[in-house]
Formats: structure tokens, sequence, C-alpha cells
């Protein structure tokens, strides 16, 4: 099983470092000593251009199960997103990360982030994760627009 | 050949064909006009007759229009083919215009090959445009992978009967690979199912022995053109993944000697890549082969065109293919040189990548080459580390070598205590090398040269530097990328280098401090100061010589304090970036002369968002040891009105965060001086009256914030309970904080805080932005009492405020903050496990249940209001349910003290829920009714009232909970549905004995795959055992029977994870106790699956199959529950620590959407 998982992380890395979409970036953590821990993976997702989430990279942490590619790696932002399918621990609810709705093994990281991406933009009625941002995108799109233009300035790459 | 097969067209529906396509293909036209002639082509090609198209256009004299009569043939091949042999599709020529609809006659197939080849043939010979001989060679394929599969094969050997025509018919080598290059590709590409595609890739497989022999042919031939040569390339390119071994190791040798050689040398170097990345020997398989005699290449024929390009001062076609080539032999031999790395030849190999890595100019402007090295430095760093070096003679000789390029004695290394990585002597001076070359690669170039730069699509308007204002661009974005990446290629660096990589950075950047002149530019400062906070994250903290130089005088001493944004920017993010550095206990004067220097930039607008939050970074950590300059503190909240009001929050967060390490009783001045100021402006706010109330409004919202700021930084940064070490000290700390917030300036803060977000709260609580920002303050100035500041508002009150909010308007946000309350109404206590809530909490929920329900039911009355495509409100549903899930596990009682038809609205609302398919009204519902059956009928007091409800209202909840199970609700759902139905069946089994059977076997249950015997097999496992895993099991079961799942693999999988998501959520009810569940949980996942395993004993899929995935399932179960119980507790935790301290009961209510 923990065989699999390595393997299949490690080839994802390399067709990561061969083609990655423009603007992410996504690496395995490291231990204090410098070794690599390809089990919870670092990213960040920046924010479609010409939209409020534009001009921030969102930091999100992929934590893998061992018995992944089978079960869908979470995957949480940090800090959490004010976001309407963002729980307010930060753990993304998105169909394709759930295995009992849209998870199928074959789905790589890159898919995953942006798809991640896509929903920053177009977030999902039916899974509401969290009120504060729900209610604002429901009720004025203009004041959740300015709130998310905000986030994104809080978010600007160093 | 013989094509009376195909449809016959007239010579005027041919030239009107040709002179579409001519017109449409006109240089220069309008573009409307060329889209609308295409879809005239494109409505053509789908007619049948267009099958008569293809070789007269074939023929035509133009290149455009015979190039389309191929892609015609392609198109109808693709597109219009059907592979059925039923009688309509038997037609024949002359009955194409009765029978044929996107079809072709299958009779005909086979001559329809020959007729393309023949007509392949034709173009090869009378020399016509290549694109058309490619495009007929991708119609052949397409052909083959409608033939080829199928037994038998209606076209065997198709690749060699092509070839064999071909040949025979004139066509040149170059013709036959270019051929056999596009089978492979479209081959690869094809969506074939898998057995259809397996037997494609067979007949290339067959084919392969021709395939090498022709490409060797072509490598080896002295005769053979260059563009012989480079289809042979493209062809081994293509087929690399269906050559065995033997064939490959033949081809590789042919392949670097052709590197010598300048006009082969992309095309071999592609070749090679595509050997070291994707074929059989990839992953550093080969070294033979491969990694040792390119290696021997690149040492002779690599050098040269590495100076050629130096010396140049460009990277031209060949330089990039070798720039890619050593990255690409870097990739796949890692491990070898890692273990080789003190030998020349690897030297040389490494030498070269760095010379790429430098590439001169800037990445994205004037070169594209130098960011695909970054990758290699990286695994090098990572093989290193799994390299067992040894004590050998090798070692010497390493460290030997190491002095001699160093220049000193590698023993001269610092000695770090926390870390001994293994000895890398070979290894560092090449990363010293490597830093340094990133460091200038990194550094932005003076502001008349940005200025060249080009525009593009991504804009950071909030960053755009004064004077700069035009510069967002293109190159600008692909070069902050850059630099980001290069960041992360130091990290790795920085464990091979440790410390003497800090010591480089802070030595140049003193020289560069000290030796600058007026005019001189501040790029080279920032790029080390850039790079040094890139290896923040892999930097310990603790006493550190360099850093102590970076922070001093010596450096941020010298920075610029005004104009030079970037730099500064720079220098601000750093210091933020170091905050946790600051606690080492060493001299306070580098945290100082750092928060000085922030401090400064505070009231400037380019630079405020960076100061302010390496303010708040700073103050958080380092609170304690800023709380002696207090004073200061004041004078910088002096300055408050000149800072910009975007940061103001973050500001007097900061300066709460530090007043919070003073004692209690020395808080309540600052404190005063904080907050008053913020109170009077929202009171001046919302005295506003008439056509500045929008203006009022942004005030007062900004005011709120500000108090949330305040709020936050007032909320210690860790527990008290990890805060001291015995309970008196924690009783003596809390003691103080109340008798300083029972301090009467603190008291008249406090009431004049609820004074003015009552008002907020009639005033403008429908606002979508302010009701957000009361959220978030309500959320921070509420807590827990082991985590109340002086600040903090009674949950009493803030309840009574939020149920006003909701009668004005209700919303999801009103729901999640009353259910966080009313935890907050019944707190643990930090003595004693067994807590009643007190009578005022009591009769505050009491008060304001019926606005809760009143508030909602009203809200949610309209027919479709409660279902999530109309985008209405299922956020409001499963923050209701949320809240009331609270209440029955706080407050139960009160919800049978509310007057009858409030119970009976809250019933008929609830079963109004279940019936809804969605998922999150579903769960929501199920959690809620679990909470309150269990709660209400195990209370003495309770029992007689609830056991009234239950007889008179569950009946419908009963059946939708079976209809639910039985497939009306969705799969995801059935978990809840059961725990609901086990909660019901335990509690009220007398009821449940006669609703069951009634429900089921009814003629209005819903229709399902289960017969009669099932829905009594169930029955009987529900009511009557006294196993509540067996009951859980016949439920499960009974799901998959009801919607034919049974005996298939996704059911059993789904019986797997059902027992998995049930092991966790026991685990995760009693996660307070993670030892004792740890045991338990284990022990009875074994028993699960043990007897999911014994309840099938005829299925083969149990037996035969699956007793490994049964034991890891198991094993996992086990493990996951483990993990659940151990992490959840702190995992919650740690996610109501996230907004405020305190907030954790509101999470409660969202985290019952989780499972």
């Amino acid at each position: 099983m923990a065989g699999i998982c390595r393997t299949r992380l490690a080839e994802e890395r390399k067709q990561w470092r061969k083609d990655h979409p423009f603007g992410f970036y996504a690496r395995p953590t490291k231990a204090a000593d410098g070794s690599m821990n390809l089990m919870e993976w670092e990213v960040g997702i920046p924010g479609k251009a010409g939209t409020a989430w534009e001009g921030g990279i969102y930091k999100l942490t992929m934590t893998f199960p061992e018995d992944y590619p089978t079960k869908p790696p979470k995957c949480k932002f940090t800090p959490p997103l004010f976001h309407p399918n963002v729980y307010p621990s930060g753990t993304v609810c998105l169909s394709i990360l759930d295995e009992e709705k849209g998870w199928k093994p074959a789905i790589t990281i890159k898919q995953i982030l942006l798809g991640i991406q896509e929903l920053l933009t177009d977030p999902n009625v039916n899974d509401p994760a969290q009120s504060d941002a729900y209610t604002m995108f429901k009720n004025d799109r203009v004041a959740y627009e300015r709130r998310v233009k905000q986030q994104a300035r809080e978010n600007i790459p160093k | 050949m013989q094509a009376d097969f195909l449809p016959v067209l007239s010579q005027a529906d041919i030239e009107q064909a040709a002179f579409l396509i001519q017109s449409a293909y006109i240089p220069g036209q309008d573009v409307e006009e060329a889209r609308r002639m295409q879809q005239q082509l494109f409505e053509i090609q789908k007619k049948p007759e267009a099958w008569g198209l293809i070789l007269p256009l074939l023929d035509h004299p133009d290149p455009n229009v015979e190039f389309f009569g191929a892609h015609t043939a392609q198109v109808k091949i693709v597109r219009d083919w059907y592979a059925s042999h039923s009688p309509r599709f038997q037609a024949s020529a002359h009955t194409w215009s009765i029978y044929i609809r996107d079809t072709f006659p299958q009779e005909h197939a086979l001559p329809l090959v020959h007729i393309l080849v023949a007509a392949s043939t034709r173009v090869i010979v009378t020399g016509k445009s290549k694109v058309t001989l490619r495009k007929l060679f991708v119609a052949i394929s397409s052909l083959a992978l409608k033939l080829v599969p199928g037994r038998p094969p209606r076209w065997p050997d198709w690749i060699l009967s092509v070839v064999t025509t071909l040949s025979g018919g004139g066509g040149r080598p170059e013709h036959i690979l270019e051929f056999l290059e596009i089978a492979a590709e479209e081959v690869g590409s094809s969506d074939l199912i898998s057995t259809s595609k397996a037997q494609m890739q067979q007949s290339l497989l067959d084919a392969a022995p021709l395939v090498t022999e022709a490409i060797t042919n072509a490598l080896l031939s002295h005769s053979a053109s260059p563009s012989e040569r480079d289809a042979a390339f493209k062809c081994l390119e293509a087929w690399i993944n269906y050559l065995r071994g033997d064939e490959l190791t033949s081809i590789i040798p042919i392949l670097v000697k052709l590197l010598s050689n300048e006009e082969n040398f992309v095309g071999a170097s592609d070749v090679l890549q595509e050997v070291l990345n994707a074929s059989s020997f990839s992953d550093g398989f080969g070294i033979k082969i491969l990694t040792e005699p390119l290696l021997a290449f690149l040492e002779t024929g690599g050098l040269p065109i590495v100076q050629q390009t130096i010396s140049a001062g460009e990277v031209d076609e060949v330089s990039r293919s070798l720039c890619k080539l050593l990255v690409s032999l870097g990739e796949h031999s890692i491990s070898y040189i890692a273990s080789h790395l003190s030998t020349t030849r690897v030297q040389n190999f490494v030498r070269m990548l760095i010379t790429y890595t430098s590439l001169p100019g800037y990445y994205g402007v004037d070169e594209e080459e130098s960011e695909m090295t970054l990758s290699f430095w990286y695994l090098l760093q990572e093989a290193l580390w799994s390299v067992d070096y040894g004590v050998d003679v090798a070692e010497d000789a390493l460290a030997e070598w190491a002095e001699s390029i160093q220049g000193k004695s590698s023993d001269a290394r610092p000695d770090y205590e926390e870390f001994k990585a293994p000895d890398h002597g070979p290894a560092r001076p090449i990363y010293i090398e490597l830093i340094q070359v990133l460091r200038k690669k990194v550094t932005w170039p003076r502001r008349s040269e940005l200025a060249r730069w080009t525009r593009g699509a991504l804009k950071y308007r909030d960053i755009k530097l004064a004077g700069e204002s035009n510069h967002s661009s293109d190159q600008i974005d692909k070069f902050q990328v850059y630099r980001r990446d290069v960041g992360d290629t130091l990290i790795n660096a920085y464990y091979i280098l440790r410390e003497e990589l800090l010591r480089i950075y802070v030595d140049e950047l003193i020289i560069l401090v000290e030796t600058r002149h007026p005019n001189d530019g501040w790029e080279d400062v920032e790029s080390i100061l850039h790079c040094l906070m890139s290896v923040q994250e892999a930097v310990v903290v603790s006493e550190n010589v360099e850093l102590q130089r970076l922070f001093g005088a010596e450096v941020i001493g010298r920075l610029p304090r005004s104009g030079q944004d970037r730099v500064r920017r720079t220098a601000l993010s750093l210091i933020g970036t170091y905050a946790t550095w600051f606690t080492v206990p060493i001299d306070n004067r580098y945290l100082l002369t750092c928060l000085s220097y922030v401090a400064e930039a505070l009231d400037e607008p380019a630079l405020c968002l960076s100061a302010a939050n390496a303010l708040r970074d700073l103050c958080d950590a380092n609170r304690t040891a800023l709380a002696q300059h207090i004073v200061e503190f004041g004078q910088l909240h002096a300055r408050l009105p000149s800072i910009p009001d975007s940061e103001k929050a973050k500001i007097v967060q900061s300066i709460a965060s530090v007043v919070q390490a003073l004692p209690p009783e020395q808080q309540i001045e600052p404190v005063e001086t904080i907050v008053a100021p913020i109170v009077e402006k929202l009171a001046e706010a919302l005295s506003v009256k008439g056509p500045f109330q929008d203006a009022a409004r942004n005030v007062a919202v900004q005011q709120l914030q500000a108090l949330t700021g305040v709020a936050k930084g007032l909320t210690r940064q860790s527990d008290i309970l990890f805060a001291y070490e015995d309970e008196d000290e924690i009783t003596a700390t809390l003691e103080k904080i109340e008798a300083a917030r029972n301090d009467s300036r603190m008291v008249n803060l406090q009431d004049g805080i609820i004074e003015e977000i009552r008002a907020v709260t009639l005033q403008w609580s429908t606002d979508a932005t302010t009701a957000d920002a009361m959220s978030n303050l309500i959320v921070a100035i509420t807590a827990l009492p082991a985590d109340v500041t002086l600040l903090s508002l009674p949950p009493v009150v803030l309840f009574e405020i939020v149920c006003v909010a909701m009668f004005r308007h209700q919303s999801a946000i009103w729901l999640s903050l009353a259910a966080m309350l009313i935890h907050q109404l019944d707190p643990p206590s930090l003595s004693s496990l067994l807590t009643e809530p007190d009578d005022r909490s009591r009769s505050t929920v009491l008060m304001g249940l019926p606005i809760i329900y009143d508030a909602t039911f009203r809200s949610l009355q309209e027919p479709g209001a409660m279902e999530a495509d109309s985008m209405k409100n299922p956020d409001v549903v499963q923050a209701f349910f949320g809240c009331m899930e609270m209440v029955a596990q706080h407050f139960t009682d009160t919800m049978f003290d509310m007057p009858s038809n409030a119970m009976n609205d809250l019933m008929a609302f609830t079963i109004r829920a279940l019936s809804l398919q969605e998922r999150y009204s579903l769960v929501s519902a199920c959690k809620f009714l679990v909470y309150l059956i269990n709660r209400s009928l195990s209370s003495a007091e309770l029992e007689e009232k609830a056991r009234t409800l239950v007889q008179t209202r569950f009946q419908p909840v009963v059946k939708s909970v079976l209809c639910g199970i039985a497939g009306a609700s969705p799969t995801s759902t059935t978990q809840n549905l059961v725990d609901l139905l086990l909660a019901l069946v335990s509690r009220c089994p007398n009821e449940m004995r006669v609703w069951v059977p009634e429900i089921l076997f009814s003629e209005d249950f819903i229709p399902t795959k289960a017969q009669r015997e099932d829905k009594e097999r169930f029955a009987k496992a529900v009511l009557s055992s006294r196993s509540t895993r067996k009951m859980r099991e016949a439920a499960q079961q009974f799901a998959l029977v009801a919607k034919g799942l049974e005996g298939s693999s996704f059911g059993y999988a789904s019986v797997t994870i059902h027992i998995l998501l049930n092991t966790m959520s026991m685990a995760s009810q009693h996660s307070e106790q993670p030892t004792a569940t740890v045991s338990m949980y284990q022990t009875s996942t074994h028993t699960h699956t043990a007897s999911a395993a014994a309840a099938h004993p005829n299925e083969t899929f149990v037996h035969k199959t699956s007793e490994k995935v049964l034991d890891s399932a198991t094993d996992e179960a086990g493990k996951q529950a483990v993990d659940y119980a151990v992490d959840n507790g702190p995992q919650d935790l740690d996610d109501a620590k996230e907004k405020a301290k305190g907030l954790w009961a509101k999470y409660c209510g969202c985290f019952s959407s989780l499972s």
C-alpha cells in the first residue's frame, strides 16, 4: 500500500517538475534535517487573473493518506480562507477531493490544484462549508468581491 | 485502384468545394468571412457525399485544396465511421444517398486503405505538399485504429503492408520513417478501450524490428540526407516505448556518437532526453549504456558548446538542447552523480549545469533556460541525503579536493549542535558557488531597465511600486515566480551549507552596505535580503551569530528609511518572516532595532501592508520581551491617525498583544487608552443621519475591525493550561484577570462596547459587510473561561444581540454565532467534568429559541427555499440544525419547555429537511435528532415528554430514514441515517417494532430492488439484535440490496468504507479519552471486519481475493481510529484558535457537516 503511495507521489512530483501551470508551486515538505516528507506537500495557488482573487497566492497543505491514491489527499488552506466552500479549519470542500463523490485515483495533483483554483472563483452553492463567506456570497456579491480583494491583498507573495 | 464505391460528385460540386477552400485560406481576409466559409466547409464535410471529395481534391493543383482532401479523409474516418456489420450498413455504391447517414460500407474498408496508400504514393512521386502527405498518413493510421482491433483483425500487419507499398511505389526512407512516426503517435494518443489499445500496441511491438532497422540504417548511412536523419530521430522518439531493451541498446551508442556532429546534435539530444525520461531506461537504469557514455561525451563535446554560449552571450538551439540534455541526464542519473561527485567527469558535468543556472541576463527577459536547471539542485541535495559515504580513502580525497577549491580547511566549518548532517564535502563548494550565482540571478534590474520589460496579463495592483505604475508585466510576473522558485532551491542549499549560507550572504551584505556610494542602487542588497528570507523556514530558532549581524546595526541599521520602496519592503518582510527568531533569549536590541525599522514605514501607503504584517508578527511572537517597552507602544498608538485605514486594525492588534503580556492589573490603562477612542468613533458613526450614513457605516466597520484586532491581540498565544506549571498559578492568574475585568474602567468599557454593538445591530446588521465585521468581532471578543481577557464580553449579552440580528434578518452567520454562544453558555469547567448550566444561561436560551425558530421558519417558508439548486438557503438550513444540535446537547430541557406548537413546528421543519435529497440538509437534521433522542430519552425529567413527542411526531422521521437507506437519499448520507435509526431503535424499541415493518411493507414505500424477504431480514436484524454492530451491518446490507448493488465490488467497497467511517465516528465521540479509545476501537474494528466477511460466506470476493484486502482494511480501520482519536481533539482545538480563542463551539456546529 505504502509503496504504491510513495511511488505515485514521486511520479507526481516528476510530472509537476516537467510541467505545471504558471504561478503555482507544489513541493513536499522537509524535516529539520533536510530529509523530504513526500506525504505532505506545501502548495501555492494563484488567484485567476481578471478576478477578485488575482494577485494573491493562497497557501495550501496537501496531506496524503497512506492509501493514496485509493483515497484523496486532504487539502487545507493555511491560514483558513474566506470562501463559501472552505471550512473554518481551512479544509477545502470539493467533490473531487471526496472519496464518496468525485475522487478517482487517476486525478493528478495538477488537476486538483487547477480544480481548487477554479473553485476559488466559482464556488459550489450545494456545499456550504462556512457561513460567513457563503452568506455574503449569497446576499451581496459586491461586498463579497470587495472582501475577496482584501484577502488577495493580504496574500500577495513576499 | 478501383474507387467506384465512393460517391461520384459532379465537376461543378467539386469546383464549388475547391473555391470555398481557396476563399477560406486567402491571407489577410476578414476574420468573420473566413469563419463563415470554414463553417460551410465543415458542413460539407459532414455530408455522406463528402467521401467523394477526397480523391478529386487530392488531385487539385492548389496545395490548400489538396490538403483539404487528405483532411476530409481523416475527418470522415474518425468521425463518420461505424464499425457495425448490420444490414443497414451493407450499402453499395448505388445506395449511398438512401442508406448512408454518417457511416461507411464496411466491405469497402480495405479498398479504402489501398486508395489512401496509393494516394500517398502519388503525392510522394509527384513531389506534392509534405503536409498533405503527413495528413494522409494520419488518415491511414486512423483507419488502422478502426480495422486492426477485433478478432480476427481486418488489417493484420498493417505497418508492414503500408511500408511495403510505399517503398515499392517510390517512397524514400524519410517518407517511410515519417509514416512510422505518425503511426506510433496516433496509436499512443488514441482513446481506444483497453483491449483494443493493447491489440494496437501489439501491432507496433510486432513491427519494432522493422522500425529499428529502418532507423539504424538512416542513422548510420553516410549518404543519408539531413531530412532523412531528422525523420529517423523523430521516428525513434515516437517509438521509444515500443522498442525492446536490446533494440534500444543497439541504438543508444549510435545516438551518443551522433552528438559529436553539430548538425545532428539537436535531433540526437532530443531522442536521448526521451530515452532518459520515458523509456525502459528511465529513472537511473542503464549506467553503462547511458550515464557513463554521456558523461564521457559531455566532458569533451559539451564543454565547447557551453563556452561558445558564454562567448556569444546567447543560447542558440544547440546550446538549449544541451541544457535540456544535462537536466535530463541529471534527473535520470542523480544517484550516480551524488555518489560520484568527487570524480572529475561528474564535476565537469555539474560545472556545465551551474553555467546554465548562472546564464548572463535576466530570466524571462534575456534567457529562458536557467530556470530548468533549478530542479537538479534540489534533486542532488535529496540524493546526497541518501548516499552512504562511509569512511574510506575516497572521503579523504574528497576533503582534500574540497579544501583546494575552498582555499581553506573544511575543518573550519561551524559545528552544528542540532543537526550533524552527513559530511557532504564535495557538495559544499558546489552549493557555495550556487548560492552566489543564484543571488545574482534574482537581482532586479535598475529602474531604467525595468521600464523596458513588457506588459502582461497579470496585474499586481496593490504592490505597484511608487514610480513603477506601468510595470505590471508578463516579464515581471515571470521574474517574480522565478525568484520564488530560486528561493525553494536555496532551502535545499541551506540543508547542505547551513550557517555557512547565512555567513556568505551576510558578509556580502555588509560589504555592500559599507562600501556603497550615494548613487548606487539597492538592488544587490535587496536580492540578498530576498535570499535570506527564502531560507527562513529551514533556519533553527536558536542563537545565531549571522542573524545577529543581520538584524543589528551593521545591516538593518544601514538600510534606507525613506524612498527605496523595494528594498525596504523586502527588509520588512524579512523581519516579519524571522519574527520567531527574536524570541531567542539574547540581547533585546536586535528586536528593538527591527521594531523601530518597521514602525517607521507604517504610515507610508506603499509599505504599510508589509510593515503592519511584520509588526503584527513581531509583537505576537515577542510579547513578553516587548511588554517592558510598553511606553514606546503608547507613542506608536499616538501615530495611529497617520497610518492608512487598511492597516489600523493590525496596529492595534499588535499593541494589544504586547499589552497582554503585562500583569492583568497593568493592562487596564493601556487597554482603555486603545479601546476608548474606538468606541467613541463607533458612537460618532452611529449618530450620523441622512446622506452620510454610508460613509458612517464604513467608519463603523473599521471600528468593529479595530475592536476585533484588539480582542485578538489580548488573547494569549498558548492555552493557559500549558502556560503555568500548577493549578494554583492558573487560578491566581484567572483571579487577577477577573479582578481587572471588574475594575470600573473596564466595566465601563465593556458596557460601552456592548451598547455600540447593540446599536450597530439595530442600524446595520442587514448589511453584508457589517454583518461579517460583527461576526468576526463576536467570535474574537467572547471566550471560554480559560481564555478570558480584560475585554471579553459575556455570552449571555452577545447571544441576545445575535437574536436581535436574527429577528431583523435571518442568516447562517447569526445561527453559527448562536451555536457558538450556546456552547459558551454551558462552558466546560476547569475544575469539574460534571457541570450544569446556570439559570440565567437557561433562561437566555429559552428566550432566544422562539426568535431562532421564528426567524428561520419565516425565512424558509416559501416552497423551494431550502433547496440548493435555486441558490436559496442551504447555509441557513445547515447552520440552523447545527444550532439545534448545540441546544439539544447543552439545553435539551429548554426545547421541551417551549409551548407545544413550537416543538411541533420544529419537528415539521425537521421532517421537511429529511425529505430533501440534499446532503447538507439530511446530515445536519440527522445529527440534531440523534442528540435530541439520546439526551431527552436518557433524562429522567424529560423522558415522559420526549416519549410523547416520539409517539406523536416520529413516525414520518422513521419513514424518511428507511426510505433514505433504501435509496431515496444519496449514498454518502447512509451513515448518518443509520446513526439515527440506531438511536431510535435503542431508545424507542416498542415504537420501532410497530413502525419499521409497517413502513417497510406499506404500499407507498419507495420502489426498491429489495424483495419481501430482504425487508424481513432487515427488519428482524434491526429490531431483534442486541448488538449495535449487527444492526449497523444489517442496515448497510439492506442499503446495498435495495439499490441493487449487492455482490458488486462497489458494494463491498462501500461496506468497508462505512465500517471504517463508523469506527472513526465512534472514536471521535470518545476523543476526549484517546488512550482508552484507541485500544477499544482497534479491537472492535477487527470484529467488525471479520463479521462483515462472515456475513457473506459464499462470496468469492471475500473468500478468494480479499483476505489481504480485509486484513489491510482491518489494519487501516484500526489505524484510522487511532489517528482520528489522537488527532481529532487537538485538531478541533487548533481550528478553533485560528480566528480567536473561544471559537471552537462555533466550529463544532460547522464540523457537523464534515462527516
